[in-house]
């Protein structure tokens, strides 16, 4: 028994066709990435490079105009004396190398209230606009026994917080029960933390004592080398995208992966080889003419071609008109004015064998040639 | 070998994967142990493609410019349905529909396809190899072998001046058997018949012996000679190689040699055919078969222009020791002058001393139109000059090879072949060969 079955169908699209969607899609991703990965530099508050009005440039060249040596970096080094963490973004492994730096000797100034750094925050209202006592507005006083702000008279703090004062701290600017500036000692070193860093960015930095105190806190005697820690960019942290992928995701990556090899196995091994056959001679019956043609121009032989060009149209007026090729050319201009009544001072213009000057006189010379031709043999 | 619904079910399984129960990396031993298995079980079950009886129909001759049909088929020995996937060896020039195929052959059954072909080029397509690639059952896993099926197509040239072949042929029958008056000088000149006296018979014709016998006028009739040689020489060198027209300056000479070898084989002379060049390609020796345009086709249809000089001398020695008796021959080639200047010309008195030459050339269109062009750019005005020079310089060796007894037949494309039957008639009608 015969049974006839069915074929399918072939598949007729091209492999470029197929892969257009893919390489789209790439380019799409790297476009992506271009817009969306450049780090912007100018816009974060309190950054010590940013020169906008909440930066803290002028805090790094404060620092340095009064005999500081002053480093932006994402880490502490053990020769620094000072750290100022205005924005704190540390990663556990940093925040834990932070504390052990303070402990050896350093001084760490921290002017962001939430950090882990700095103590809690007092009870009541997070508000804190002036020291009511001294009927100063938004002005704080120090109010305290750290020698180091012996000098520093009023600041301005806006939109700062009180911090709680703990046991063995001691607290300056006090505002209800908190104070803006906690100073506490840790291991070797000292942690003085702040109610906010309003003070310090650039638009503030001049007004009241805000600058005394900056210099008192961070430079106070001139060869201090400070590092100001560096707010670090979302995403620089030390946990990559393999450690955030979570591991069935990974396993079902992998699972694609091996789907892929086998795609390429499938692939790899073609149906039938492409089959050779010998190319025929590709070669047009005219390419010599062509070339001598170019080969003419090339060499600017305008003569010479003129000369063809009279040649022709010498034999082809001959054979038409019934003269001899070697006729003079006043007697076939008066032939084929008689004939055709071609005026006659035009075919003796193209058959006398004056020079050709340029390439526009050739090519009038060749039209004219043509069109002569063409009147006479319509005339016969 | 994996197929893709191999790869297929791998991706899917990348979510069994990433839904397996547990936190460590089992699920993805597990899953893919799985398919392994399946797999291999799959692999170990599919047909050996050399167990699949494939059949290929293809026709033995086409001819340029018409299309045939191919066709494959698939016999399955096993009684489980079976996928198969066929490539063929079909050169691109062949232009097939397509070469790749896949057929659903049903079980103790048979199944076939075909498609469609249209050469693009004369010659010899040798055939060897079919690939099978054969599915298992659950199309996982396929193998794929090369199976030997080894077989020869042959694509002729066309014959495209067949109609104004038969158009010849019949008007030179009907001046044969003389339905019409003949022309010219004609009437030819051996022996036909005798018949009664008509009222249009020349006086001349009347045989008196004949009519003294019979006791009424009687004429003799006459027709042209018959098993006259026709010579056909066909240029295979480097001057035949360019294109004119789209095709090779080569195709317009076949055209023209199975033209005049239809027409005198048809009109009772012998045709032949020597092909050429730095050596003789092929050989038909003259015959007035009704075969005979097979066998010139034949001997043509693998010719490909060789990218050499051509012999002309070692061709007409060749001839001429073959075929001695006084023939028409027709020598196709190109009149380039550097080319014939050394070989031809020197060559041609031996031949034309004992035999009619004809040189049949076909004209580039595409170099007349440039030397009848109005240019309006300096490099048209120095392409018209180059034709027109090629042009004269054309006209110049016609003239020549006239001047040494050769008749020349330098026509544009499609009307080589015609012009060359006429002169053919010609020389006939009036009895000069």
């Amino acid at each position: 028994m015969t049974v006839v079955g069915t074929a399918a169908p072939a598949g007729a699209k091209s492999a470029l066709v197929r892969s257009l969607p893919l390489v789209g899609l790439g380019l799409a991703v790297v476009v992506l990435a271009l817009l969306t990965g450049g780090r912007r530099t100018d816009g974060e508050p309190l950054d010590p490079r940013s020169t906008a009005p909440l930066g803290a440039r002028a805090l790094v060249l404060l620092l340095e105009r009064f005999g500081a040596r002053v480093e932006v970096a994402g880490d502490v080094a053990p020769r620094d004396t000072t750290a100022v963490l205005l924005v704190d973004r540390l990663g556990e492994a940093a925040r834990t190398r932070l504390r052990q730096w303070v402990e050896t000797g350093g001084t760490l100034i921290v002017a962001d209230p939430m950090s882990d750094l700095a103590p809690a925050l007092a009870p009541g209202d997070a508000g804190l606009f002036g020291d009511e006592e001294a009927g100063d507005g938004d002005l704080l006083r120090p109010r305290c026994p750290l020698p180091a702000l012996a000098e520093v008279g009023r600041i301005e703090v806006p939109g700062a917080v009180p911090l709680r004062v703990g046991p063995g701290a001691t607290g300056c600017f006090p505002v209800d029960d908190g104070a803006y500036l906690v100073a506490r000692p840790m291991g070797g070193g000292v942690v003085v933390a702040l109610g906010g860093g309003g003070p310090f960015v650039n638009r503030q930095l001049d007004d009241a004592d805000n600058a005394v105190l900056a210099v008192s806190l961070m430079a106070p005697r001139g060869d201090e080398r400070v590092v100001v820690l560096e707010p670090s960019a979302p995403g620089s942290g030390r946990e990559g995208l393999s450690d955030l992928v979570s591991r069935r995701v990974k396993d079902a990556l992998w699972q694609l992966l091996v789907a892929f090899g086998l795609f390429a196995l499938w692939r790899a091994r073609r149906l039938g080889r492409p089959v050779l056959e010998p190319q025929p001679v590709q070669l047009a019956g005219s390419e010599l003419v062509g070339a001598v043609g170019n080969l003419l121009q090339q060499a600017r032989r305008r003569d010479q071609a003129a000369t063809m060009l009279r040649a022709q149209l010498r034999r082809s007026l001959s054979e038409l008109l019934g003269l001899p090729v070697d006729a003079p050319p006043a007697v076939m201009a008066e032939a084929a004015a008689q004939r055709a009544g071609v005026p006659p001072g035009q075919v003796a213009d193209a058959l006398a064998p004056t020079p050709v000057p340029d390439d526009a006189s050739l090519v009038r010379l060749a039209q004219l040639v043509e069109s002569l031709r063409k009147e006479v043999s319509h005339a016969r | 070998m994996p197929t893709g619904r191999l790869a297929a079910v791998a991706a899917g399984s990348s979510v069994a994967v990433g839904l397996f129960p547990g936190d460590s990396t089992l699920g993805l031993l597990v899953v893919n142990g799985l398919v392994l298995v399946v797999a291999l079980v799959d692999w170990a079950l599919t047909v050996r493609p050399a167990a699949v009886a494939v059949e290929r129909e293809l026709p033995a001759v086409v001819t340029l410019g018409q299309s045939a049909r191919i066709m494959w088929w698939v016999g399955n020995p096993g009684g489980r349905r079976l996928r198969v996937s066929l490539a063929d060896e079909l050169a691109p020039s062949l232009r097939a529909g397509r070469r790749r195929l896949t057929l659903i052959v049903p079980g103790r059954g048979r199944a076939g396809a075909g498609t469609d072909i249209r050469p693009a080029r004369r010659g010899r397509f040798e055939l060897r190899e079919m690939v099978v690639r054969v599915e298992g059952p659950v199309g996982l896993m396929a193998r794929q072998e090369r199976r030997m099926l080894p077989a020869t197509m042959r694509v002729y040239p066309q014959f495209a001046s067949r109609d104004e072949a038969e158009l010849r042929i019949n008007r030179a029958r009907i001046l044969q058997i003389g339905l019409r008056s003949a022309q010219g000088r004609g009437g030819g000149t051996e022996f036909d018949s005798m018949r009664e006296y008509g009222p249009d018979d020349e006086f001349r014709r009347i045989d008196w012996a004949a009519t003294a016998r019979a006791g009424k006028p009687i004429v003799r009739t006459y027709r042209a000679e018959r098993n006259q040689t026709v010579l056909l020489l066909l240029d295979n060198g480097r001057v035949m190689a360019g294109r004119v027209a789209d095709v090779p300056r080569l195709e317009h000479a076949m055209d023209a040699v199975m033209m005049l070898a239809a027409v005198a084989t048809r009109l009772g002379d012998r045709a032949g055919l020597v092909a050429f060049d730095r050596e003789v390609r092929a050989v038909v020796p003259p015959s007035h078969s009704a075969a005979q345009l097979t066998r010139v086709t034949e001997a043509m249809y693998s010719l490909q222009p060789e990218l050499v000089e051509s012999d002309y001398e070692g061709a007409f020695v060749e001839t001429l020791a073959r075929f001695r008796r006084r023939a028409m021959l027709v020598i196709l080639t190109e009149l380039a002058e550097q080319a014939l200047a050394d070989t031809l010309v020197p060559a041609l008195p031996l031949i034309v001393r004992d035999h009619l030459v004809v040189l049949g050339s076909v004209q580039d269109p595409a170099v007349v139109a440039s030397a009848n062009s109005s240019p309006d750019s300096p490099a048209g005005s120095y392409a018209k000059a180059a034709a027109v020079a090629a042009l004269e310089e054309r006209r110049r060796l016609v003239g020549r090879l006239r001047g040494m007894g050769a008749t020349v037949v330098d026509a544009p494309p499609g009307r080589l072949a015609p012009g060359l039957a006429d002169a053919y008639l010609k020389v006939k009608a009036t009895g000069r060969l």
